[in-house]
């Protein structure tokens, strides 16, 4: 019962890494790397615990000591094939090598021990403080390479050369000494870099302490990590955001909030799950709880589940590459695609809303906290921008220039002038177009009434709900469009258009088409379907913009037939037997 | 490419294939300069064979139908990553513990073929280190990670907890025909666990300290054909010889930086003559000793070539003094062949 008791404790260690506390010793001898009998070590459980006094002993597993040439090798005694041992100074480094896959210098001394046999291999987490995410790592195909290069697989690279360009986003090495991190000679880093292995005072041989309850904040990434944005005052996974609740533990954790050092599952960029975006929306059962409804900052998760969505979770492709060519030639969609973690932020949050909860308010087409510091693609479809200053350049990246049919879409309108490549249905040049990209030309009398002096401008969010939703298209309210409808309300246009003025004509101020658009959407055939309907919004107007056409009138060939014509004034469609019918053109 | 444009071009391929299904093993790599030790013009005790990163360079070819679902699907990962335990069969099976895969290469010559123990994606084995056999053809290896032995059927290719027991952290495994016992090191409590084929503990050999007949951090097992068990005791900087019953015979090596001297030993073999070969893991070589301990001849340098390691760990070498040798951070195995006073002649690879 007892020993049972015990190798069910044994069973525990493994997993969970660091569950008992170890010797927070400045002096090696007081740490784990005291492996001389004298150590103390993780107290054992079935050996007694010995004191010796030969105290030199501790150096020894580490510094071999200077043993002058005795008799040599018996079967080469004539010449010496024994060049390869490096003289006492300096018997870790090898400078001469430089291919950073190959660990080098001290960092070798470290890996002949941490090999999974003299100690732990897959350096586990030792910090987690978002409980248990996959215990055990697992692995992507060692072909893919990204900037940084993949040393050690899921482990923070080493032996490689410090990069330093002033602007960019590593901290100068000449600052570096004062903050306790050593380079090694060549400005190489090495395990040596974080790690002090004689002085385990911040734990883990750290040599800045980096635990959050302690230290908060991750000094020790920050240190050389300058992520630009990173101390912005609205970057909210730095400082925590106004939420009481969560903030102190999301500033207190800082790059762990989404980063681990050793062992990491997100192989690329050492994120805490193997699947990029379930980093950010954690899946309940891995036992995270950010963005997924557990705490208050947003259930992103459920939004990724719905019917139509941006596939983040593992649908789509997921290759995303930081620096890849502009406008996207590989179909992929991450959160990091459209958000940037390191700076986004709560202003402006929800986009366009006149009163959010952090000042200063999102005004079209302006980028507001969330979407801060994303890469885009400008009107043109065809240059990068890095930022993106405006909304639609994040969605451009995608959606815009050739690229943008990524897959045949499911059942949608069949436009009498198709166009996938938004930046071309948006182009200030068409005749008509909602104000994504261009200002709004005509004078909004459609609007509802608080917008007609007012919304000179959109959001693509003020339609699309882009990372989920329940409608097609990814669309933020209901929005039938197909032939019949027995729908009476179209709750995604009339958000910002005034229905009344649209379609009541007997209002004392009322668009020309008023009449029209009644017997269209309202009482169009008298029946219901399937024998007859009304024609939705859809059937006559394309929502994003039309090269040729006046207020947006694209014709859904379903229903219009093959050949529909329209002139400003008139429409010729095969929808009517008796036709054309009349309507002044209108503001 | 897109699958259907895949599809199409199979039809175009398929005859192509069809033309190089019977083309030729792919030889492995040789080398052209002559990798000799001690070098010339002393008499040459080791000579290198060649290397192997992933199993088609032991010869073992992709079946046409395999060649056929690796276009179609995209192909398997079967590169070696990065090696610690190797073992060789006398079926000319050749195994190779992947730690940083987390799976066993078996790469098969009898009957050219090529599988894996462990699957990587679902986790079966966390920290594979070692890996030893029986005369029944079942495998046994140590995962440090969980403290579990698994034994593993080669001919119902069924993997298995082996006995219900978990041990601390066990590396190096070794089984002993002599009495038919399985010697495991169990690294964290510094001693060698003895196990009978039903799964039942026997015996423990050593404890902690730094005493001949001691150990500090034990790693690594061999053993020899007279039964005797060789043990890497690690950071003791030495290598123990017991006899089967656990009885110390004597220790071979002490640290230092010179050669002939311990810095990280890892893995331990022996060959037909009873000379002892040690990975020196930081001084990227392999150091060969006689039975009384005195130091014969190392082989191999730093570095990626041939003949060049980088952190060997794990050694194993076969009845015809074939040497294995795992290159741990060249993620490959490399052989050698001992040279042997009856045969004066070098080999070819094949």
């Amino acid at each position: 019962m007892f020993i049972q008791a015990i190798a069910l404790f044994a069973l525990l260690l493994p997993v969970t890494g660091e569950s008992r506390p170890a010797p927070r010793g400045s002096s090696i001898a007081d740490t784990p790397h005291n492996f001389s009998v004298s150590g103390i070590g993780y107290p054992d459980k079935r050996l007694p615990i010995y004191q010796s006094k030969k105290e030199e002993r501790v150096c020894v597993f580490c510094h071999s000591p200077h043993h002058a040439f005795s008799d040599g090798p018996l079967w080469s005694r004539e010449i010496d094939t024994n060049a390869l041992y490096t003289p006492y100074f300096s018997t870790t480094l090898n400078p001469k090598h430089l291919r950073p896959d190959q660990p080098l210098g001290a960092s070798r001394l470290c890996l002949s021990c941490h090999d999974g046999t003299i100690a732990i291999g897959k350096l586990t987490r030792s910090f987690s403080l978002d409980e248990a995410m996959p215990a055990a790592a697992t692995y992507t195909a060692p072909s893919i390479n990204i900037n940084l290069g993949r040393n050690l697989a899921d482990d923070h690279p080493i032996s490689f050369p410090y990069f330093y360009e002033p602007g960019g986003e590593l901290e100068d090495p000449e600052l570096l000494p004062a903050k306790g991190i050593r380079l090694s000679p060549g400005n190489f880093l090495e395990c040596t870099g974080c790690h002090n292995p004689h002085d385990n005072s911040n734990d883990n041989f750290l040599v800045i302490n980096n635990i959050p309850e302690e230290n908060p904040g991750t000094p020790l990434c920050i240190a050389c990590h300058r992520k630009a944005g990173w101390d912005d005052k609205d970057s909210v996974h730095s400082t925590g955001g106004g939420d009481a609740f969560n903030g102190p533990l999301v500033k207190a954790q800082g790059c762990a909030n989404c980063h681990l050092p050793h062992s990491a599952p997100g192989v690329v960029h050492l994120l805490k799950s193997a699947v990029p975006s379930a980093t950010c929306a954690n899946p309940v059962e891995s036992g995270g709880s950010c963005h997924n409804g557990l705490k208050n900052d947003g259930d992103i998760l459920s939004l990724t589940k719905k019917s139509y969505r941006h596939s983040v979770l593992g649908g789509a492709n997921d290759d995303h590459v930081e620096t890849e060519v502009l406008p996207a030639r590989v179909k992929h969609v991450e959160c990091v695609d459209c958000h940037n973690p390191h700076q986004s932020g709560a202003e402006g949050v929800p986009l366009g809303a006149g009163n959010p909860a952090v000042m200063p308010a999102s005004q079209a087409p302006a980028v507001n906290g969330a979407l801060r510091g994303v890469r885009g693609v400008d009107q043109s479809g065809t240059a990068e921008l890095t930022p993106a200053t405006a909304e639609y350049q994040i969605c451009f990246k995608c959606h815009a220039s050739t690229n943008a049919v990524f897959k045949a879409f499911i059942v949608h309108p069949l436009r009498q002038s198709e166009q996938f490549d938004q930046s071309l249905r948006f182009s200030s040049d068409n005749a008509s177009y909602h104000p994504v990209v261009g200002v709004r030309k005509k004078n909004g009398n459609s609007l509802l009434l608080k917008y007609t002096n007012s919304m000179k401008q959109i959001y693509c969010c003020d339609c699309h709900s882009p990372m989920g939703s329940d409608e097609a298209h990814l669309l933020r309210g209901r929005n039938w469009e197909t032939y019949p409808s027995i729908e009476v309300d179209y709750p995604l246009c009339f958000r910002c258009h005034d229905s009344e003025y649209l379609t009541n004509p007997t209002l004392g101020s009322h668009a020309p088409s008023a009449a029209f658009h009644k017997s269209h959407l309202f009482n169009h055939t008298g029946a219901n379907p399937p024998t007859g309907g009304n024609a939705p919004c859809s059937s006559c107007h394309d929502p994003h913009g039309v090269a040729n056409n006046l207020f947006l009138v694209n014709f859904d060939l379903r229903y219009a037939g093959s050949t529909p014509l329209y002139n400003g004034a008139t429409c010729t469609v095969a929808c009517h037997g008796a036709n054309p019918k009349n309507i002044n053109s209108y503001p | 490419m897109k699958t259907t444009l895949r599809i199409k071009l199979l039809y175009l391929t398929l005859f192509l294939l069809l033309l190089n299904a019977c083309a030729t093993t792919p030889s492995a790599k040789t080398s052209n300069r002559e990798l000799l030790w001690p070098p010339l013009p002393l008499e040459t005790r080791i000579q290198w064979v060649m290397e192997l990163n992933d199993y088609q360079d032991v010869g073992i070819g992709k079946g046409f139908w395999q060649r056929v679902g690796e276009f179609v699907f995209g192909e398997e990962e079967s590169r070696i990553r990065k090696p610690y335990g190797v073992y060789h069969d006398d079926h000319d099976r050749l195994f190779v513990v992947d730690v940083g895969a987390s799976l066993i290469h078996v790469m098969d010559r009898e009957k050219n073929e090529y599988y894996t123990i462990g699957d990587h994606k679902k986790n079966t084995l966390r920290t594979p280190i070692a890996v030893t056999e029986d005369e029944k053809e079942n495998l046994y290896l140590t995962d440090a990670g969980t403290g579990v032995i698994y034994r593993y059927d080669l001919v119902k290719r069924e993997l298995k907890q082996f006995g219900s027991f978990k041990l601390e952290r066990p590396t190096g495994i070794a089984y002993n025909r002599v009495n038919k016992l399985l010697y495991v090191a169990d690294t964290a409590v510094h001693q060698v666990v003895v196990f009978s084929l039903d799964g039942m503990e026997r015996m423990r050999i050593g404890s902690r300290g730094e005493k001949p007949g001691q150990f500090n951090y034990p790693t690594d097992l061999f053993v020899n054909a007279r039964g005797e068990l060789l043990v890497t005791d690690a950071l003791n900087a030495r290598i123990q010889i017991f006899s089967s019953a656990g009885v110390l015979l004597r220790t071979v090596g002490t640290v230092g930086d010179a050669p002939g001297f311990f810095d990280k030993p890892k893995g331990v073999a022996v060959d037909s003559e009873g000379h002892i070969y040690v990975c020196e893991s930081l001084f990227d070589t392999v150091q060969i000793f006689d039975e009384k301990g005195r130091f014969l001849l190392n082989f191999g340098t730093t570095g990626s070539e041939e003949g060049e390691l980088r952190m060997p760990s794990g050694i194993f070498i076969d009845s015809n003094d074939y040497i294995y040798v795992a290159d741990t951070y060249n993620k490959r195995v490399q052989v050698f062949k001992y040279l042997n006073h009856k045969s004066t002649k070098g080999i070819k690879a094949e």
